[in-house]
C-alpha cells in the first residue's frame, strides 16, 4: 500500500542510516527538489529504517547524491507491480519486492 | 561579584543563543532518531544540523563522520580502545591529560606498548626522539594540541606529517583548542580529532565528540540501540551509528550548535585574539608582581588562552583558595589532571594557578585580578 507522500512522489531511496537520509534530504533541498521522510515500505526493509521519497521527475538527482557521497541501500520507482529499481524498464525486475509484496494500487 | 577565569575547565558564561536553543529543544521533545514520528525526526534533524556545522568547521566533508560523545574524554577513550589492541604500539607525549594517560595505562596492562616522548620546558616534544620511536607495530600517535596547564602548543603539523609518512594515524586531543584555533582536517595532518563541546565551542557540558577521517575505522566502545538495523543483534558498521549507541544528548547537542553558530558569527580568530590579548595583559601584569613564577612563556599570541603561575614556593591551592574566598576570582589550582606535564614543569608538588579568560572577560576584571594577586603575594611572601 502506498502511503504518505509516496503516493504522489513515486521515487524512493532507502538507507540503513538516518543520518545518511538527512544528508540526502539536504542535497535534494539544495536542488529545489521536495522530499519526505517516510517509513521504509515493508517489502524493502528488514528493521525500522527510514526512506526518502521524492518526485520521480527528479530521479536524475540520484547522481548528485552519489557525487555528494551519500550512502544509500537502494533507489526505486513505485509502480503498480511493485518497487522497481530506478532506471530499469517496466517488467525488467521482479526481484526487489520481497515475499510480502506491497500492494501499490494506492 | 565573581570573576570567572576557569574557561579551560568549562567556558562560562554561555552565549544567550545556547540557552535559547536548549530551551527550544526541551520544549520540542523527541528522542533523536528513535521512532518515525515527526517529533523524533525533528530532534534527529536538529542533531544532524550540528553534525553539518561541525563537519564544516573541522574540514571533513561527511557530516556522518562527526560522532557525538558525552565529552572529550569519552571521545578519546572511544578512539584509543577502538584502535589499539594487545601487541600494538602507540606513541604519545609527556604532557598528556589523564584523559589520555589513564586509558593508555589500562591498555598498557592489556599488552599495548606505550612510548612517551620526552620534553622539557621550551621544547615540550622532542621531534627527533619521536621520529625514531616508530616500530613495525605502531598503530597510533596520540597527543594533545595545547597543554591544559600552560597553554603551550605542541608542533602538531610536524607530528602529523611524520606519522603520515609512517602510515600511522594521528589522534589529536583538541580539548583546549577546538573552537579556539582553526582545525581543518583538509590541511592539518590529523586523522582523528577529539573535541569537547563545552569549552571553546561554547556549548553545554555533556557534549563532545570525534571527527573521524576517511581512512580510519574504529571498533565500537559502547554497544546498543542505534535506531537503525534494529532487527540485527550485531552493531551497525556505519558511522555515526556504529559509535553512537543509546540516546544522544539531543538538548545539549542543540545547545552546542548554538555555541558554534555564535562563534562563527563572532569569528573564531577574533575571539581567540581577544582572549590572547587578555592573557597578555595578565602576563605583563604578573611579571611586575614580586615572587611570581610564570610557566609556558610570556608571549600569549603563541599559546592557547591560558596563563599559569605560582607565587614563590607557596602551594598553588592556597593561592587559588585565597583568590576565590577573598576576591571572588575563580582560577584553577592544583595538578589539572595532568601529572606528567607537572613533572615536566617541575611543579608536581606545588601545582600551578591557572587563569583562563574568555572573550566575555573584561579588561577591568583582568585589572582586578592582578590587584588581587599582588595583595595575595604581599600577604604570603
Amino acid at each position: 500500500m502506498l502511503y504518505g507522500m509516496l503516493k504522489e512522489y513515486r521515487a524512493l531511496i532507502t538507507f540503513d542510516s538516518l543520518s545518511e537520509a538527512f544528508g540526502a534530504e539536504q542535497v535534494l533541498k539544495e536542488r529545489n527538489c521536495p522530499s519526505a521522510l517516510i517509513h521504509t515500505p515493508r517489502s524493502l526493509r528488514a528493521g525500522c529504517n527510514r526512506a526518502l521519497c521524492f518526485p520521480l521527475a527528479f530521479k536524475d538527482l540520484i547522481e548528485d547524491l552519489i557525487d555528494a557521497r551519500v550512502v544509500f541501500t537502494g533507489c526505486y520507482e513505485a509502480r503498480k507491480e511493485g518497487f522497481v529499481p530506478l532506471g530499469e524498464e517496466a517488467g525488467d525486475s521482479e526481484s526487489n519486492q520481497g515475499e510480502d509484496n506491497d500492494d501499490l494500487s494506492g | 561579584m565573581m570573576i570567572y577565569l576557569d574557561n579551560g575547565a568549562t567556558s562560562w558564561p554561555k552565549p544567550q543563543e545556547v540557552k535559547l536553543i536548549m530551551n527550544e529543544a526541551l520544549d520540542s521533545g523527541g528522542n533523536p532518531g528513535r521512532g518515525g514520528h515527526g517529533v523524533s525526526m525533528e530532534a534527529a534533524r536538529s542533531v544532524y544540523r550540528v553534525r553539518e556545522l561541525l563537519s564544516k568547521i573541522f574540514g571533513i566533508n561527511k557530516p556522518t563522520r562527526v560522532v557525538f560523545t558525552s565529552n572529550a574524554t569519552q571521545a578519546i577513550n572511544t578512539a584509543l580502545f577502538g584502535i589499539l589492541k594487545s601487541g600494538d604500539h602507540v606513541i604519545t607525549s609527556s604532557l598528556e591529560h589523564n584523559a589520555v594517560t589513564r586509558p593508555l595505562n589500562v591498555l598498557e596492562n592489556r599488552g599495548v606498548k606505550v612510548t612517551r616522548i620526552s620534553g622539557r620546558s621550551g621544547n615540550e616534544f622532542s621531534l627527533e626522539e619521536y621520529a625514531a620511536a616508530f616500530r613495525d607495530n605502531t598503530k597510533l600517535v596520540v597527543t594533545l594540541h595545547a597543554s591544559n596547564i600552560s597553554g603551550v602548543l605542541l608542533p602538531v603539523e610536524q607530528i602529523g606529517e611524520i606519522a603520515r609518512g609512517k602510515g600511522v594515524p594521528y589522534l589529536l586531543d583538541a580539548a583546549q583548542t577546538a573552537g579556539v584555533y582553526p582545525l581543518d582536517l583538509n590541511s592539518l595532518p590529523v586523522d582523528i580529532l577529539a573535541f569537547p563541546g563545552h569549552k571553546g565551542l561554547l556549548g553545554p557540558q555533556g557534549t563532545g565528540g570525534l571527527v573521524i577521517g576517511d581512512n580510519c575505522s574504529l571498533r565500537p566502545f559502547i554497544y546498543g540501540g542505534t535506531g537503525s538495523l534494529s532487527e540485527l543483534d550485531s552493531q551497525p558498521d556505519f558511522l555515526p551509528d556504529a559509535l553512537e549507541s543509546g540516546t544522544l544528548n539531543g538538548v545539549g547537542i542543540a545547545g552546542l550548535g548554538g555555541g558554534v553558530k555564535y562563534l562563527l558569527a563572532q569569528g573564531m580568530d577574533n575571539v581567540r585574539k581577544r582572549e590572547q590579548q587578555l592573557c597578555q595583559s595578565l602576563i605583563d601584569g604578573l611579571l611586575h608582581i614580586p615572587g611570581v613564577k610564570l610557566y609556558g612563556g610570556t608571549d600569549a599570541a603563541t599559546k592557547a588562552p591560558i596563563v599559569a603561575f605560582n607565587l614563590g614556593e607557596i602551594d598553588s591551592m592556597i593561592v587559588g583558595d585565597m583568590l576565590d574566598e577573598e576576591y571572588g576570582i575563580i582560577s584553577r589550582a592544583g595538578l589539572h589532571c595532568a601529572p606528567h606535564a607537572h613533572r615536566m614543569l617541575g611543579t608536581i608538588e606545588q601545582g600551578v594557578v591557572r587563569l583562563s579568560p574568555s572573550h566575555f572577560t573584561t579588561e577591568v576584571e583582568i585589572g582586578e585580578t592582578l590587584k588581587a594577586v599582588a595583595k595575595v603575594s604581599k600577604e604570603l611572601l
